[in-house]
Parts: structure tokens; sequence; C-alpha cells
């Protein structure tokens, strides 16, 4: 095992309109409450909304800074609770909540994941992650027949 | 009264609208993402395409088609099964309330990807605070269309509301 981990540190966000948009056209998201404020309202959302992948790249970005490039994600379940809209500061944070060992070289790490905007919980994310021991190989040449993550749970 | 239409509780379980993603995977798709949501990541900015990958968020993303094709009035819709359920539903509106996603084999620049779409779930009518509407659960798996090696899945639960609004 590598030893006890760091706490994941807090990191505050400004969501604005640009990133929302941005992240919708570049995962080629073309649903118009991405990017069109008066459909959106039709939608009876407060706004455009940040949409799916955008979401689960911030959550991903948050916890691979964290656990570093040598790490590979494997699994996760995103919640999304409230709408993600421009002008929203969020506070990513996150916890581990498990660890097992993953071979001799790496280990399964569970994280939970919260976007939160005061005392809200937005959006939440269980996600699961191989990172290498300090003596193991980088989890990205886990050759294919032995990727083999562990149900999130 | 069937609260579940018969055609669409056949479609349960079977996949269908199989799909290739209308080009390659490429490294310039790949950074654009990379810098609207800010992922310094190494591999998303990686120069050499052996050392390029696309970011798990992505995975959906290489199969949605792109919304206008020269010489074509409709635009496609990438989650068909998705829509086929909006229309045939009356419910023109709908949202993601959750996902869950597994990744396999990494994907590289110059791979193309073929999924294929079950309807895991179809619920029976209910309300939240969107309004009335029903809940329904789709699975997609993405393979590597040339070897057939899986790259992932995503079971969406999306929630169809809106009855009598246009779409």
């Amino acid at each position: 095992m590598s030893g006890p981990l760091p706490e994941l540190v807090p990191l505050t966000r400004m969501v604005t309109a640009r990133a929302i948009v941005m992240g919708a056209a570049a995962s080629r998201d073309w649903q118009r409450q991405h990017h069109d404020t008066a459909y959106a309202h039709e939608m009876k959302l407060p706004d455009v909304i940040m949409n799916t992948p955008t979401q689960t790249a911030w959550f991903h970005g948050y916890a691979m800074a964290w656990a570093g490039p040598e790490a590979r994600i494997a699994r996760w379940r995103l919640k999304m609770r409230r709408p993600v809209c421009p002008g929203a500061e969020i506070v990513l944070s996150g916890a581990i909540a498990r660890q097992e060992p993953a071979g001799p070289e790496a280990e399964w790490i569970w994280l939970d994941l919260r976007f939160g905007q005061g005392e809200d919980t937005l959006s939440s994310m269980v996600l699961l992650l191989a990172r290498p021991t300090p003596a193991g190989r980088s989890c990205w040449d886990i050759p294919a027949a032995e990727w083999t993550p562990p149900p999130l749970g | 009264m069937a609260i579940i239409p018969q055609d669409l509780a056949e479609l349960v379980g079977k996949p269908c609208f199989a799909q290739e993603s209308d080009g390659a995977v490429e490294a310039g798709a790949i950074r654009l993402f990379a810098a609207a949501v800010e992922d310094g990541f190494p591999a998303y900015w990686a120069d050499d395409p052996a050392q390029a990958l696309a970011p798990p968020a992505l995975l959906s993303a290489w199969n949605r088609p792109l919304m206008w094709h020269p010489g074509e009035d409709e635009a496609p819709t990438g989650l068909a099964l998705h829509f086929l359920l909006k229309d045939r539903l009356g419910l023109p509106r709908a949202v993601v309330t959750e996902t869950e996603s597994e990744v396999s084999e990494p994907i590289r620049p110059g791979a193309r990807v073929r999924c294929e779409q079950i309807l895991v779930e179809l619920g029976e009518p209910t309300s939240n605070r969107l309004g009335e509407g029903r809940y329904w659960t789709i699975r997609v798996e993405y393979r590597c269309a040339r070897s057939h090696a899986l790259f992932g899945a995503e079971t969406l639960r999306f929630f169809g509301y809106g009855a009598g609004l246009a779409a």
C-alpha cells in the first residue's frame, strides 16, 4: 500500500455562461438548454445549465489533480440534484470513501465528491480510480485483460 | 389501459440504433474540450498521438452527430432511442438526472467509435418539481469500430416532461 493519502483540498470555481457553452459545444452537445437562456426558462430552468460531460470533467479534473497523472479513472456515478447555472460559485470537495489493493502495483480508491453552493449540493459523484503504489507502474500501462475494476457499490 | 405502451415495452433489453461516429477521435477536439473545462492533464495536451488520451468525460461525445451536413435538411440526433421515447410519449422536454459510467480501453486519436443503445427501464407516469412526466433509463455501450474492444458504457436516467408544450 502507498500509505496515508493526502486529503482532497476544496477548490472554488466560478460557473460562467462561457464555461457552460464551451463545455457543451466541445462535447458536441447542441441541446438548447445549454446555450439558449430563453429556451432554458421555457423548460422551467433558472438559466442555461451545465451539461453532463462538463460536470463530469470538472469532477474528474479535480480528482485527477489530486491523484496524479499515473492514476486512471475506472467508474463513476453522477447525480445532478440542482441546475448548475452561470453565476454559481461552486466549491468542489471530496473525501476518500474506501481503499483496496488492486494487485501488487496499484490500489483502488473510491472518492465521494461534491459540487457545493453554500449549504446546497448541486451535484455529487462517486468515483472509482486506480492509483499506483510508490513502486508501481502507471495505471495506464495495465493491460486490458488485467483491468477489472470492482463495482462502485 | 396500458401504462407503458406495448411497443416501447418490447424495446426493453434489446440493443438498437447501432451507430458509428461520423469522424475519428482527434487531438484538436480533445484539446478544445480540455480547454473548455480547464483541465491540464498531460495526456489531453500531448502532441504525440500515441501519448494522447481522450477524457473519459467525452465517452459519449464521439457519437453525437454533427448538427449539419451538406445536402441534408434534417440534423440527426445522437441518442436516437431517447428522442424516440420523447416523441412516442409526447414528452418534448427531458433532463438527465443521473449517470453511471465505466471506462475500459483508453480512447486515443484515430479511433472510430461504434455504439449501441439499450432501453433498460421505462417508468410509469409520475411528477416532480418540473411537472408530470416519466423517468427512463438507457444504457449505451461504446466500442472500437475496428477491433470491437470495449471503450466504455454509460447508463443514463432521464426525466421527460412537458406534455402539451412545444419541443
